[in-house]
């Protein structure tokens, strides 16, 4: 890649207009690097959607999780457009592996809480480099970088209110009087409709972000750069060089080439491999022959008048006891998080071992519902939220003992019909719920549900329901417990009607 | 009233509908509604336009029943002693003696009830509360059962006077009275001209099946009918929701409360049972709130009635817990 072609001016810049920068670069090129980012979110956040297995809170977690590999290809895409090489889509997808590869999984566990990952991401991308090379590398870039670091922190507040905004705005369209929830309820409540709409409106909010943040990164890597390296010196030489080569004073040129021609030594002919890390010693050397030339070869003396008696420590003693204190306090705390690094690195490995342990436990406990997508049956088959209780009972499979009726006809030897009653209700709730898929909905007394059989379900168990509830109705609102012998019939034909044992 | 004769009663209660849908043909739910109030002592509130009947079903609840009927077309120059009487000089007697207003009856039908100023309405409002009447400082005690069926006109609104929400409060079911189906309205035609002479209402189809004693016994019954704490709580959440709901601006108060389960007793009555169960409390919930909401401007102008709020609230109040 050709410095000269670069598609930005280069000059000295502040941090913030660095950022600025990226963020006008991000405009420029918002679409191409939009469609980049959901090329990899897209797939990525359906196969989470797949394995958090109804879980949304591990959904959106893995959506934020994974995004070192969403933004790569926007990196790589960036750094060709910079130069007047704009890729295609197809070009970035071909080469997805090898641009999101290096270094994934350090990219993924304890580099995914660095601050400053947006500034990073180059040295590792870009340049290549590797463990002591990107670490010494980033030292020496990153020195007085604070902005990467506000970047990402200003992204993710950006990213938190837009999307809250989102939610707020859907929310505030629909009409007052259809407003079945509150905003709390909205984005709080568990198992909610609010829940599942955080994971587009987060999709969205992450895809709009993104550009920027990765945009204002580079932009603060290349002025970085520009800055160590001079490359806005360099282009500005071959321009007067360009010129001067297309006029008439070619004399007063020669001066200007052999200054392109040194300085030319250690600025980077090719962005694609790693810059050469030039030694203070060799950059005073390279310095020293530069300022050998005769337009360097000037020295002036200046004078001036300072102080050097003994100065007033009064107050200041205090003052500077205090620093000093602090800076022993800063020195101790330095310290402790050194000696403690290691200890970090153990407990993000242990995190991250621990991630994976839940994954496949997650895939283990989820095997049924893999089963059925991977034979085609898996249409919808718990795409319904089903009830867990209904009218305060706990209507969950796994709740209920294996042979209901044998257990009722235990409870009613025992003498307690209340329970057996109770027990033979919920059962046939959980038949009616999770085999037969009938929707009950919490605000549904027992004669809606009887209603709901009714319009469903074959007569034989239309007339069991009937008997079941009225038992049911009787002993709970009027206090009055049917017989022994009416429940142990209820007992048996409850095997009839709802069939097998589970097992 | 021993236990046998009570249930003789009860079935009786269940030829009462039967008997009414004789003469008044269709408007079941209407029906239903009127002897709910009938049983839990409450009175009636008829929303409808002219001509579906209103005066029919009083009838036909006098008949049935044995009680006495009066009606009185609210107007606006209406006086309160025009309703509940006056002291006249007899000059036979040369003494005062009362004259008692149609108010002195079982069964009262209050035509277009909004066409009479707050004067007269609250009158009623008191005969209704009190079931006594004051007049000239003596009160005399109404015959029981006493039942106001109250009617207003929902289109003509021009010169009327709109009941307030304290005296909405006092009627406990607001019924709906809706034009009959077209076969309900073909045999209506064909009932009322076989043989008439003009449209005079015919109730002599309705057989007396309950005297007014024991329809006092029947409502002492349906007080005392078996309920369930849990139930109590159901309907107390579903008056306290209406408080809280958006696109309601002034909510039920604890009357509402109180007339959902005298309601749902009466209901579970009517249905047979002696006990209440949730189903009874949410199948007579919109009759009885729905005159005790009021609905905020935005929701009234863009046509939302009030049952359509109601019913978002029954969807989303959990049904007791047992």
């Amino acid at each position: 890649m050709e410095i000269g072609s670069l598609q930005i001016a280069l000059r000295k810049r502040g941090h913030w207009e660095a950022i600025d920068l990226g963020f006008t670069l991000a405009r420029r090129w918002f679409m191409p690097l939009w469609q980049l980012w959901f090329m990899t979110a897209l797939p990525l956040g359906l196969l989470a959607l797949l394995l958090a297995g109804g879980e949304v809170w591990i959904l959106l977690l893995a959506l934020w999780w994974f995004k070192p590999f969403y933004e790569p290809p926007l990196l790589f895409w960036m750094s060709r457009a910079v130069f007047g090489e704009p890729l295609t889509r197809k070009d970035v997808a071909r080469q997805w592996w090898r641009i999101v590869r290096p270094q994934l999984f350090a990219n993924l566990t304890w580099r995914r809480f660095s601050p400053n990952r947006s500034f990073n991401m180059p040295v590792a991308l870009l340049e290549g480099l590797r463990r002591k090379a990107r670490s010494s590398r980033i030292s020496i870039l990153g020195q007085g970088q604070h902005a990467a670091t506000w970047l990402t922190f200003v992204g993710l507040i950006l990213e938190t209110i837009l999307e809250t905004s989102m939610i707020l705005v859907l929310y505030f369209l629909i009409p007052e009087e259809l407003r079945w929830i509150d905003v709390e309820m909205l984005v709080f409540a568990e198992g909610r409709v609010g829940e599942w709409l955080q994971v587009p409106v987060t999709l969205i909010a992450m895809s709009v972000i993104a550009p920027f943040y990765v945009a204002g990164g580079f932009a603060l890597y290349l002025h970085r750069r520009s800055e160590l390296e001079g490359w806005d010196i360099e282009i500005n030489f071959r321009r007067t060089a360009e010129r001067l080569k297309q006029g008439k004073q070619r004399a007063s040129g020669v001066t200007a080439l052999v200054l392109v021609a040194a300085l030319a030594s250690f600025s980077v002919p090719d962005f694609s491999m790693a810059a050469e890390v030039i030694t203070p010693e060799k950059s005073k050397q390279v310095v020293e022959e530069v300022l050998q030339d005769e337009t360097f070869g000037r020295y002036e003396q200046h004078g001036y008048w300072k102080y050097v008696g003994e100065e007033d420590r009064g107050d200041e003693a205090d003052t500077e006891g205090l620093l000093e204190w602090l800076e022993l306090l800063f020195d101790i705390i330095g310290g402790f998080f050194k000696e403690y690094a290691a200890v970090g690195e153990v407990v993000l490995w242990g995190l991250a071992v621990l991630v994976v342990v839940f994954l496949i436990y997650k895939i283990v406990g989820n095997r049924d519902w893999f089963l059925d997508m991977l034979q085609g049956d898996g249409r919808g088959r718990r795409s319904r939220q089903v009830p867990l209780e209904l009218f305060g009972l706990d209507i969950r499979p796994d709740t209920l003992p294996k042979d209901i009726a044998a257990e009722a006809s235990l409870l009613v030897r025992d003498g307690r019909i209340r329970s057996a009653l109770s027990l033979l209700y919920r059962g046939a709730l959980v038949r009616l719920v999770q085999d037969h898929h009938l929707e009950i909905p919490a605000s549904a007394t027992e004669g809606e549900c009887l209603e709901l059989v009714r319009m469903n379900r074959d007569e034989d168990e239309v007339e069991y329901f009937t008997q079941l509830t009225s038992r049911w109705l009787s002993m709970a609102y009027a206090h009055v417990t049917p017989g022994r012998d009416d429940v142990e019939m209820l007992c048996n034909r409850w095997r009839m009607v709802y069939g097998h044992v589970q097992g | 009233m021993s236990e046998q004769e009570l249930g003789v009663v009860l079935e009786k209660v269940g030829l009462l509908e039967q008997e009414i849908g004789r003469a008044m043909i269709g408007q079941k739910q209407v029906i239903r509604d009127a002897t709910i109030a009938l049983l839990a002592g409450g009175h009636v509130l008829v929303e409808g336009v002219p001509g579906l009947g209103k005066t029919l079903l009083v009838r036909s609840l006098a008949a049935a029943i044995g009680g006495a009927f009066n009606r009185v077309q609210f107007t606006p120059d209406l006086m309160p002693s025009d309703i509940s009487g006056h002291i006249m000089f007899d000059m036979k007697s040369d003494s005062f003696r009362v004259r008692k207003g149609p108010v002195f009856c079982n069964f009262l039908l209050a035509d277009e009830i909004n066409r009479a100023p707050a004067k007269a309405q609250s009158a009623l409002l008191e005969v209704m509360q009190e079931q006594q009447v004051t007049i000239e400082g003596q009160s005399f005690q109404l015959k029981l059962p006493f039942l106001v069926l109250a009617t207003q006109n929902p289109i003509e609104q021009e010169g009327t006077y709109p009941l307030p929400q304290a005296q909405l409060d006092r009627f406990l079911v607001k019924v709906f009275i809706d034009y009959p189906s077209q076969e309900e309205e073909h045999m209506m035609v064909q009932q009322v001209t076989g043989g008439a002479v003009g449209d005079k209402l015919d109730v002599s189809a309705v057989n007396e099946v309950l005297q007014p004693e024991e329809i006092e016994n029947l409502q002492a019954y349906t007080a005392r009918l078996e309920m369930d704490e849990q139930i109590v709580a159901y309907a107390v959440r579903i008056a306290r929701a209406t408080r809280e709901w958006s696109g309601i601006e002034n909510g039920s108060g604890p009357r509402g409360s109180i007339s959902l389960l005298r309601a749902a007793r009466a209901n579970a009555v009517l249905e047979g049972r002696k006990f209440v169960t949730p189903d009874d409390v949410k199948q007579v919930a919109l009759p009885v709130l729905r005159h005790r909401v009021k609905l905020t401007a935005d929701l009234e102008i863009e046509g939302y009635q009030p049952d359509d709020v109601l019913s978002d609230i029954l969807q989303n109040v959990d049904a007791p817990r047992q």
